[in-house]
């Protein structure tokens, strides 16, 4: 079985803000992805950005300097 | 065929769109917000770009996009969701069905509207808005330009006039989205509502409403439904565009609008220049014919369209416009809508012939395609003096050309000498 690693996840109240979110981060070169919302998190289905906790600071300064929109973030989520 | 009806829909679309469209059927066509395929991430990645492309087309800063199906669903959307019991809104004297019919229906839940009036040749001074205003007026909406006589209206100055009394200014942009540079920060546009079928050169099917998320709140859905977010709960989600795009959307046509905003912001001044000397030709050559014949234009003469504008200058114009970024360094008189105040839209008018039988004329001797009666505007018409008989019509595009213009003047000089 595969070995749990623990993730820094962002959740959103809409796709668009995901996927607007995944872009610029894209574009700043941070490491993450979109998953789908792990169900124990949010009753809603929807994306969240996943993100190694290793790379937190440029998480936060990215969400500190930049124009996105999300629900709350989520650290050190265990998950494969 | 000659399409001189380019204001109903533009024909030909961008020569881009047909293979756009095609590809995405072959290649994208999944759903977005409901599943984590590859294929629907790439989907909602081509609906994120469109959204980001019609905001820095639209100059629109901190807003967002919803999609519709046109600018009439867009302005239902706007009229029938933000008017409440007891509501006044005051609205321009050439405003389209899309605007009088939803109006006159809210009419039934005590809301109320006032016009701004127009002379006899469309033209509105702002200056006439803020005797209009009352305790409960909750929104100025306008065409941005008519879709009878072409006027573009003095969208800036009816912007300040809003901004100063604290009441937001909505715009249908139906006529005048991809003629010309419409940036809604500048010109002080609260809430815009497009098509995407007319000078955007897109598909139909695609319209949009770009707004605020303030505005957003105080706007009830007209459609309810599911969005892929906020799944759990019966109640539909606040944020936006959530709010107001239940069910899926139309990805064909968004993914086609995509493409011909491309193609025409590339090719945005050859299509300009030659909406403005075909419709400089016609013109002269109506007042010509109007000289020996009953046939008269309706709206404003060449000079006040600004259709002497020196090309060159429409062409530096658009090229600082387009990079949006300098609008400090522009005098509001610089904008090119503080110059150009005609969309490639004319109508004529006779009190002494059918008009009807000269359109059918140009279209059986010419194939050449025009826009007879309302235009689904009466009280444009009203304004205009031209009611209940209404207008011929005639619009241009970049397809086509001089020799088209003139064969069209040889056709109705003709009709007036055969009746």
């Amino acid at each position: 079985m595969q070995e749990k690693t623990r993730f820094d996840l962002v959740l959103f109240d809409s796709p668009h803000h995901a996927i607007s979110f995944e872009q610029k981060a894209k574009a700043m070169n941070l490491g993450g992805r979109l998953i789908p919302v792990p169900r124990i998190l949010s009753l809603s289905c929807g994306m969240c950005y996943r993100s190694h906790i290793k790379d937190r600071g440029l998480l936060k300064s990215f969400i500190n300097n930049e124009d996105v929109k999300f629900q709350k973030i989520v650290e050190n989520f265990e998950m494969m | 065929m000659i399409n001189f009806d380019q204001a109903s829909s533009s024909f030909p679309k961008a020569p881009n769109l047909p293979e756009a469209v095609a590809e995405f059927i072959r290649t994208g066509a999944s759903n977005i917000n409901r599943g984590s395929l590859n294929i629907s991430y790439e989907a909602s990645q081509l609906v994120y770009k469109t959204r980001e492309y019609l905001l820095d087309y639209f100059g629109a800063k901190n807003k967002q996009v919803v999609f519709t199906k046109n600018v009439t669903e867009s302005l239902n959307l706007i009229l029938k969701g933000y008017l409440k019991n007891g509501d006044h809104i005051i609205i321009s004297g050439l405003e389209h069905n899309a605007v009088m019919r939803p109006l006159k229906a809210l009419e039934k839940s005590n809301i109320s509207y006032s016009i701004i009036p127009s002379d006899e040749q469309g033209s509105i001074n702002a200056d006439c808005i803020p005797a209009l205003i009352k305790p409960d007026t909750k929104a100025i909406l306008t065409t941005a330009a008519s879709n009878v006589a072409g006027n573009i209206l003095p969208l800036r100055q009816i912007g300040k006039v809003a901004r100063l009394n604290h009441i937001p200014y909505f715009v249908d942009a139906a006529q005048l989205a991809g003629f010309l540079p419409l940036n809604m920060d500048v010109l002080g546009i609260d809430l815009l509502a497009i098509t995407g079928h007319k000078s955007l050169l897109g598909p139909h099917g695609i319209g949009a409403v770009i707004l605020s998320d303030e505005i957003g709140k105080k706007i009830e859905p007209l459609i309810y439904g599911g969005t892929g977010s906020v799944s759990d709960k019966f109640d539909m989600p606040e944020s936006l565009p959530d709010k107001f795009e239940a069910g899926t959307q139309n990805l064909i046509g968004i993914a086609g609008l995509l493409a011909s905003m491309r193609w025409l912001k590339e090719n945005h001044i050859q299509v300009l220049k030659n909406e403005i000397a075909l419709t400089n030709r016609f013109i002269t050559g109506i007042n010509e014919l109007s000289l020996k014949y009953p046939i008269k234009l309706i709206g404003l003469n060449l000079e006040q369209s600004g259709y002497l504008i020196d090309i060159e200058e429409v062409e530096c114009g658009l090229n600082f416009e387009n990079l949006k970024k300098n609008y400090h360094l522009l005098e509001d008189r610089e904008l090119l809508i503080e110059k150009i105040h005609r969309t490639p839209v004319v109508s004529v008018y006779s009190d002494e012939i059918d008009i009807a039988s000269l359109s059918f004329y140009l279209e059986s001797e010419g194939k050449i395609a025009t826009r007879v009666g309302m235009q689904c505007s009466p009280l444009a018409h009203t304004s205009l003096k031209t009611f209940p008989k209404g207008t011929l019509r005639f619009s241009f595009g970049y397809n086509e050309t001089i020799k088209d213009v003139d064969y069209c003047l040889k056709l109705i000089k003709e009709f007036f000498s055969e009746e």
